[in-house]
């Protein structure tokens, strides 16, 4: 037995006393309660106390005894989870041992200033040379010293790619190195396309939403169907929220900008940089290639649109069902295309009334952003099974204004909740099936409870074996319990228990297990690779010169995600054809008001929201706007990070050589 | 007198300080062509420095005595004040340099490790050798104070112009302007100050070598058990934690240096407690008072039970400025600075007022420690955005011999003399409202090992290691 200090993201951080046999993974959940819920996994432990070895989450079956070595110098084990940021890391440590541990040497000095340039914006790849010399630095060195080269060795090849883009795109995506945030705060850090959130939030303050409506166009020109839609990520890193526990409505505030400006005014001015005469044609009309056209057309190049569909939007008009998202909030907010001389070809499918090759002849650049519309589907070939993807457009289209009894929907993403939460308003009784348990789908804990007060059935935890027809009617299907559906490397690999078994009717299937791009439109000269998928780089080139790709169509995301590659591949365009920079609007400036002292005593402002007998009742918006009060009370809970200085942390130097060593 | 007598009289004591300052300063010449980013401002900054403490006092005592502001003169005075500022910007770097290093080298031929420098009130002086200071060299290896040039520190430390103990609570002066205030808000003007007054003759008493009480024949000689028992004692009167350093004078007015006689230093923070506290800013703006109040009272006692068990000591409380207690406390460990900077504690946050005991024993003293309060504040910045005054600036800046934040206390003066109190950089701060176990939940989870740093074998990772035998 010995003792071991646990900590980290864990539920139950505290001492223990533990057998060396045990792997890691009984340590933490048996000792450490399991990460918290946040992280539902350990990126990396630490073994040994901060020089311990860095050891990869996938590791968590290794025992305690294979790193007993280093428990010596600290009896500590720690598990880290997603705000692990190797960077910041070796900040802290090199201050640690600078101030705490008293090892005050150049060596250590060295690598405090490569990682502090690293943090601080400052570094270009030499850095990372400099610190793989580091850290194979011999010499006269110290135990610690040594230690820190070891831990340095880890973090480089566990985290390369994340090192590098520190370095070469000056972002840290875990949101801790502060100095390289967008905007200067985490929630634009975290926001696919860095809205200026603070600056936003103070305009409502002062009651100026058309400049905060403006200034939102600045990063994102669907901010009210965002405010609508959006899972706020940004949320999720909300510096309120990190220290009281509960975020800012951003979302909310958005919506309530928005809503405002859309309801109120058609006329709004969007200035545009002088004509140019470059051409530029966007495949699809959903929200990535909205983007684009929006900061093309405001640069001064004609934008044509060619959309499949008989309107604008993508998956905002013929995917998220009309209770969160109606056609009209749609087309209220793309008004300004028309204005802003962006020429719209809708239910022209390139591909088949015009051939992706005549775009390509006929334009200096061509975006692609068709998402991806083609539904997996289980089971065999019947018409009692529709993929999410089809049912939700029939429905959105009312082509489908009923369903059976029984419907059986199949997933455990936020697709297969729209699905299941639009069949009781449809009549229907929804049952969802999904191999994750509850708290392991892929939806928001409220959403979850929503459906269920909406009257859906919860399977969680159970696959599909079978489909069992009648004639060539489809009757029930066949559950196995899924005992498990991420192995210990946290591989995607469910494992079944083919002892339990139960049987369910459905009268219709709904699988929303995941939707694939349609290819088939692309010119042979556009590379896949070999799992057929478009082949890009990080400013959204494909294989051929003057074609670009943006949003869904590389890999399943968000509106906003979406809408952030809009943009980007609208100044990666941009680039190509020679411009000077994308026009982005007129510039704001923000007032700077005091933070009210109560900050953290404020409840966060609930959104009204219909009772779940009103919701069933059809597609009325379920969630309404933040009335004025509730508005400005929230507002008073933005921290106004963008604010806070941008200076880093100083590590002094000792008169004597002894520093911190004469305390230790 | 008349307000326009004040302006009068103002400006004239203006102009006699400036033509004395005036003529101690070195040629002025054309600005130089190239600046270095880090000149040594001493010479320059003490002259501006000086003229800005004596006018921030007439400015003081004209509000006080009269019980209002002179509208716009301090604004008139400032403007002179940056005027002349301008004029010494115009030196030459060089001259100034080559000024400095002169006397930093007298300065280091003169003093030893224990010994410090002081302001002299003499400009063409600028310093003259203090005796022995116990605490200099804690501070000067204290991890966690930024000091980048530890001579200019000496000299210029930030307690600046305290030659005297500020007159705070000076009942001719203040009295009524604070009795004042106090009926207004609580419809008592006796509700704080005669307690808060009485504490302070005592202490005052005691520290002049009256009237203390006696000190038991029976002495506990057990130091650490000594400093454990004064730990529970002070608990049990709502001090959530102790501290011990030595003292550093730096950080002492020197005019008090005989009511100073020992060197050790028991630094107890009194908890303001936390739903009173909550009040601030509308239903209790006086939370302050209320805790000079009540921590005046309780250290005397944390003194007799400290005379109980065999020891001379003499109490200090909050309301006192001879002692700065914030850098002691950083001295201590008990926290770090804030980004306001008094000092954190994780006990309480900031949701306190510092009293000390200066004892006569060698209690074991605490080490300096990150508690990564430095590094939550910079993803906070709470109080500098909230600062009605303006007065908590957004970056640090080398400000005499040290990287720091300067709160401009003329600004947060002025803002509380005007407004009742403020505290709301206090209020606002997470540590003191929602705690510090919460905070720490916001950083990443490594910053814990700080917390943990006691369980590290750093004897062993000092050791040198062998140079082949890679670990
Ligand atoms: C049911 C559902 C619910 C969702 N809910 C949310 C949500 O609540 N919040 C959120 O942030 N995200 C949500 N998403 C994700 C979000 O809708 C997508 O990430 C986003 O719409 C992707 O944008 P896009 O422009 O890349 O593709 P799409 O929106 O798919 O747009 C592609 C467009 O290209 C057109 N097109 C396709 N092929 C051709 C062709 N050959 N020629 C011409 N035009 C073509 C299509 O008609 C379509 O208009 C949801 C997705 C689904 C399926
Ligand atoms: S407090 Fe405000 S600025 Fe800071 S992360 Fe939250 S929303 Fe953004
Ligand atoms: S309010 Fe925030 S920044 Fe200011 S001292 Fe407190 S924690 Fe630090
Ligand atoms: S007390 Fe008030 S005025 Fe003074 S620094 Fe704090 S917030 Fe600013």
């Amino acid at each position: 037995m010995i003792e071991v200090r646990l900590l980290g993201a864990i539920n139950r951080p505290g001492i223990v006393q533990v057998d060396e046999s045990l792997t890691f993974k009984q340590l933490l959940e048996e000792h450490g309660g399991g990460m918290q819920r946040k992280y539902p996994r350990p990126v990396v432990m630490q073994v040994g106390g901060p020089l311990g070895p860095i050891v990869r989450g996938s590791r968590i079956n290794d025992r305690l005894r294979d790193h007993a070595p280093q428990i010596r110098t600290a009896r500590m084990v720690a598990f880290f989870g997603e705000r692990f940021c190797p960077v910041d890391f070796l900040v802290f440590l090199t201050r640690f041992l600078v101030r705490e541990a008293g090892i005050d040497t150049p060596h250590v000095r060295a690598v405090h200033r490569t990682v502090g340039d690293i943090a601080g914006g400052r570094s270009d790849r030499t850095a990372l040379e400099r610190l793989r010399d580091l850290a194979a630095a011999g010499g006269a060195l110290s135990h610690g010293e040594r230690r820190m080269n070891a831990t340095l060795d880890d973090l480089m090849d566990i985290f390369g790619d994340d090192f590098a883009e520190h370095v070469e795109a000056r972002y840290c995506h875990f949101g801790v190195c502060r100095i390289l945030f967008h905007h200067n705060a985490p929630c634009s850090n975290t926001c696919p396309s860095n809205m200026n959130v603070p600056g936003y939030i103070e305009l409502i303050k002062h009651d100026r939403l058309e400049d905060a409506y403006t200034l939102m166009k600045q990063d994102n020109p669907l901010s009210f169907v965002c405010g609508k839609v959006c899972p706020a990520p940004c949320e999720t890193r909300c510096r309120q929220g990190d220290i009281s526990g509960v975020s800012v409505a951003i979302r909310q505030l958005k919506r309530y900008i928005a809503d405002d400006r859309v309801a109120s005014s058609t006329e709004y001015y969007e200035d545009r940089l002088p004509a140019r005469d470059q051409r530029v044609a966007v495949v699809g009309g959903g929200p990535a290639g909205v983007s684009a056209a929006f900061y093309l057309a405001k640069t001064g190049y004609p934008v044509h649109i060619y959309e499949a569909q008989d309107r604008l939007g993508g998956m905002l008009a013929y995917g998220i069902p009309a209770y969160r998202l109606g056609n009209h909030d749609i087309e209220a907010e793309l008004a300004f295309l028309g204005k802003m001389g962006v020429t719209v070809h809708l239910g022209t499918r390139v591909g088949e009334d015009i051939p992706l090759s005549r775009l390509r002849a006929e334009n200096d650049a061509v975006l692609l952003a068709t998402g991806r519309w083609v539904g997996r589907k289980m089971g065999p070939v019947s018409l009692q099974i529709e993929s999410a993807a089809e049912f939700l457009w029939a429905v959105k289209q009312g082509e489908r204004a009923s369903v059976p009894e029984k419907v059986v929907v199949i997933g455990g993403g936020a697709v297969a909740m729209d699905c299941a939460m639009t069949v009781p308003r449809l009549g229907g009784h929804a049952t969802l099936v999904s191999l994750e348990q509850r708290a392991e789908m892929l939806v928001p804990e409220y959403e979850v409870e929503e459906a269920v007060e909406d009257g859906v059935e919860l399977l969680n935890g159970w696959s599909v074996k079978e489909f069992v027809s009648e004639g060539d009617r489809l009757r029930k299907l066949v559950l196995e319990r899924c005992v498990r559906v991420f192995d210990d490397e946290f591989r995607f690999a469910p494992e079944f228990d083919p002892d339990e078994r139960m049987e369910i009717e459905a009268d219709l299937v709904i699988s929303a297990v995941g939707q694939d791009a349609d290819l088939g439109y692309l010119d042979d000269d556009i590379a896949l690779d070999e799992r057929r998928r478009l082949v890009l780089d990080s400013a959204f080139r494909t294989s051929v010169d003057g074609v670009f790709a943006a949003g869904d169509i590389k890999a399943p995301g968000l509106v906003i995600s979406a809408v952030g590659e809009g943009k980007r591949a609208a100044m990666s365009i941009d680039l190509y054809l020679g411009g000077s920079g994308v026009h982005f609007g007129r510039s704001i400036e923000v007032p700077e008001s005091r933070l009210d002292p109560r900050i953290w005593d404020f409840p966060r402002e609930q959104a009204a929201k219909l009772s779940a007998e009103e919701r069933v009742r059809g597609f009325a918006e379920v969630e309404s706007t933040f009335s004025y009060d509730q508005a400005h009370a929230e507002a008073k809970r933005c921290m106004r990070c963008d604010r806070n200085s941008v200076q880093e942390l100083h590590l002094r130097t000792f008169p004597g050589k002894e520093g911190m060593g004469a305390w230790t | 007198m008349s307000e326009a007598g004040d302006r009068e009289l103002l400006e004239k004591q203006f102009q006699e300080l400036l033509a004395a300052e005036k003529a101690h300063l070195p040629a002025l010449s054309a600005p130089p062509k190239r600046r270095r980013p880090e000149p040594p401002k001493l010479v320059r900054e003490a002259v501006v420095r000086d003229l800005e403490g004596r006018v921030r006092r007439l400015a003081e005592e004209h509000v006080f005595r009269h019980g209002r502001r002179l509208a716009g003169m301090r604004e008139t005075l400032q403007a002179r004040i940056a005027e002349v500022a301008k004029e010494l910007e115009a030196t030459p770097y060089e001259t100034e340099q080559a000024k400095w290093l002169v006397y930093k080298q007298h300065m280091l031929e003169q003093a030893d490790e224990t010994s410090i420098h002081r302001w002299d009130n003499d400009v063409s002086k600028i310093y003259k050798l203090s005796p022995p200071n116990a605490g200099k060299s804690i501070t000067d290896n204290n991890p966690y104070v930024n000091l980048l040039d530890i001579e200019e520190f000496d000299v210029a430390s930030e307690v600046y112009p305290y030659f005297d103990v500020p007159a705070t609570w000076d009942p001719e002066l203040y009295g009524k302007f604070f009795t004042t205030m106090h009926g207004e808000v609580t419809g008592d003007p006796q509700a704080f100050l005669p307690q808060i007054m009485r504490d302070r003759q005592r202490m005052k008493e005691e520290a002049l070598g009256g009237r203390i009480p006696p000190v038991s024949e029976q002495k506990e000689t057990d130091l650490a058990k000594l400093k454990q028992e004064i730990r529970e004692y002070a608990r049990s009167l709502g001090f959530p934690t102790l501290g011990v350093t030595k003292l550093d004078r730096r950080y002492t007015a020197e005019s008090a240096d005989a009511e100073l006689p020992y060197d050790t230093l028991i630094l107890l923070p009194h908890e303001m407690p936390l739903d009173e506290f909550k009040k601030i800013p509308t239903d209790n703006p006086l939370m302050a008072f209320t805790s000079y109040r009540d921590g005046g009272q309780a250290v005397h006692k944390v003194a007799d039970f400290i005379r109980s068990k065999g020891y001379r000591c003499l109490a200090r409380v909050s309301s006192d400025g001879a002692i700065k207690y914030a850098p002691h406390a950083v001295n201590a460990g008990m926290g770090n600075y804030s980004t306001f900077g008094i000092c954190i504690f994780p006990e309480v946050g900031t949701r306190t007022k510092v009293t000390g005991i200066l004892i006569d024993a060698e209690l074991p003293l605490d080490r300096p420690r990150d508690w990564n309060i430095e590094e939550f504040c910079s993803r906070c910045r709470s109080c500098q955005k909230t600062c009605p005054a303006g007065a908590i600036p957004r970056d640090e800046r080398r400000f005499r011999g040290t990287l720091k934040r300067q709160t401009y206390h003329q600004r947060c003066f002025e803002y509380m003399a005007t407004s009742y109190e403020c505290n709301l950089c206090t209020r606002i701060c997470p540590f003191s409202v929602l705690g510090y176990e919460q905070c720490m939940r916001a950083l990443p989870q490594y910053y814990r090992y700080n917390i943990h740093r006691d369980e590290v074998d750093f004897a062993r990772l000092r050791e040198p290691a062998q140079p082949e035998v890679a670990e």
